[in-house]
């Protein structure tokens, strides 16, 4: 994978291997496992029934794969969102949606990046 | 080192990609299987009695770790069984309730490698040394009036631990000792006895005669107990005991 390409979109590569005892394979295959992960449309379903404690559980669920695999910028946000959901008993939609819209962007950028990874071997 | 000699790992998270991960971390030093949520993990315990640790995800669908943790008690085998909660939620107030429910300790993902091993290892060697005296308390009444040599052995990954012995243990296989530490000679001796044990299986007592130090033939008695715990009972060939 193109290791500049990660980086520019807010994934640790050198981090991420070493999490995962130096094996590069594993840790590039973790990252194409991610392309398929459910958890983010799990996200978008909860966000658009203002499901909060789905949303909750889903976005706790992101914050921890994209911790795992050092995708820093989206673990960033993903863990204000959860800290938000969390320390709030009631969530008001105008609260919530501009931490979902990072999460949101992170992702779709975490996951462009990784296809160009990929491709650009 | 044979995989049937490691400590069984049970990996409990609903996230493939975490599994992924753990199971790379532990899987050269352990025999690692893997559960997706909370009633898999029972079902895996309550079929198995061979798990050495398990670490647990709390926030899970189908049952999450908090059901994992209050079920346990149920079980018997469960009971003393270690449990590290791994888990990406830095809340402090579902961090105490987990350990107040029984977890022995809990890590917060991102995990660094190292420090979960070591960590997993240590939480292993405590749970380890509070079975061992345990077993000791318990079967210190079968070391009175014993006729011969006696010990107490565990056996752990293909090496043996001296829990506890007599005067007589020590002189029969060797001068007299005041460590509790078993020789190469004495350790092989030992092995070879109860690797016979554990191949017959149902065996509870089994006597054979074992050349030391070619001038003493000893008839050595081992008695499984539980864990891979030994009672031993040696004493030389030509003393007729009372079976």
């Amino acid at each position: 994978m193109k290791t500049d390409i990660l980086s520019k979109v807010g994934i640790d590569y050198e981090k991420g291997v070493y999490r995962f005892m130096d094996d590069a394979s594993l840790y590039e295959s973790s990252l194409e496992m991610f392309l398929e992960d459910p958890t983010f449309s799990a996200m978008e379903t909860a966000m658009a029934h203002h499901h909060y404690s789905a949303l909750f559980e889903a976005a706790h669920s992101l914050k921890g794969v994209a911790g795992n695999l050092d995708m820093t910028t989206l673990y960033t946000f993903s863990r204000a969102l959860t800290e938000y959901l969390l320390a709030t008993p009631s969530p008001q939609e105008e609260d919530v949606a501009p931490l979902y819209n990072q999460v949101s962007e992170a992702y779709h950028r975490a996951i462009r990046g990784i296809r160009a990874a990929r491709e650009n071997k | 080192m044979s995989n049937e000699k490691k400590n069984v790992l049970l990996i409990v998270d609903d996230l493939q990609i975490n599994r992924v991960l753990l199971k790379r971390i532990f899987q050269d030093n352990y025999n690692v299987i893997e559960a997706s949520n909370g009633a898999e993990a029972l079902d895996i315990l309550q079929k198995r009695n061979d798990i050495s640790i398990m670490l647990l995800d709390l926030i899970m669908p189908v049952m999450d770790g908090f059901g994992v943790l209050n079920r346990m008690n149920a079980i018997p085998t469960c009971r003393d069984l270690p449990v590290i909660v791994v888990t990406a939620c830095g809340d402090a107030e579902m961090q105490i309730r987990a350990l107040k429910e029984g977890a022995a300790e809990v890590i917060t993902s991102p995990y660094n490698p190292q420090i979960i091993l070591h960590r997993v290892e240590t939480i292993l060697f405590k749970t380890l040394l509070t079975r061992e005296s345990n077993a000791v308390r318990r079967y210190c009444p079968i070391f009175s009036g014993i006729v011969g040599g006696a010990a107490l052995v565990r056996s752990v990954n293909g090496s043996l631990i001296l829990l506890r012995a007599n005067d007589e243990f020590f002189e029969i296989l060797g001068a007299g000792r005041e460590t509790l530490v078993l020789s190469e000679r004495e350790e092989a001796i030992l092995s070879a006895l109860l690797h016979e044990c554990d191949a017959i299986g149902k065996l509870q007592q089994k006597t054979v005669q074992r050349s030391i130090d070619n001038s003493i033939i000893v008839n050595i008695r081992a008695f499984p107990m539980e864990n891979s715990t030994y009672f031993l009972n040696i004493y030389p060939a030509d003393l007729q005991v009372i079976k």
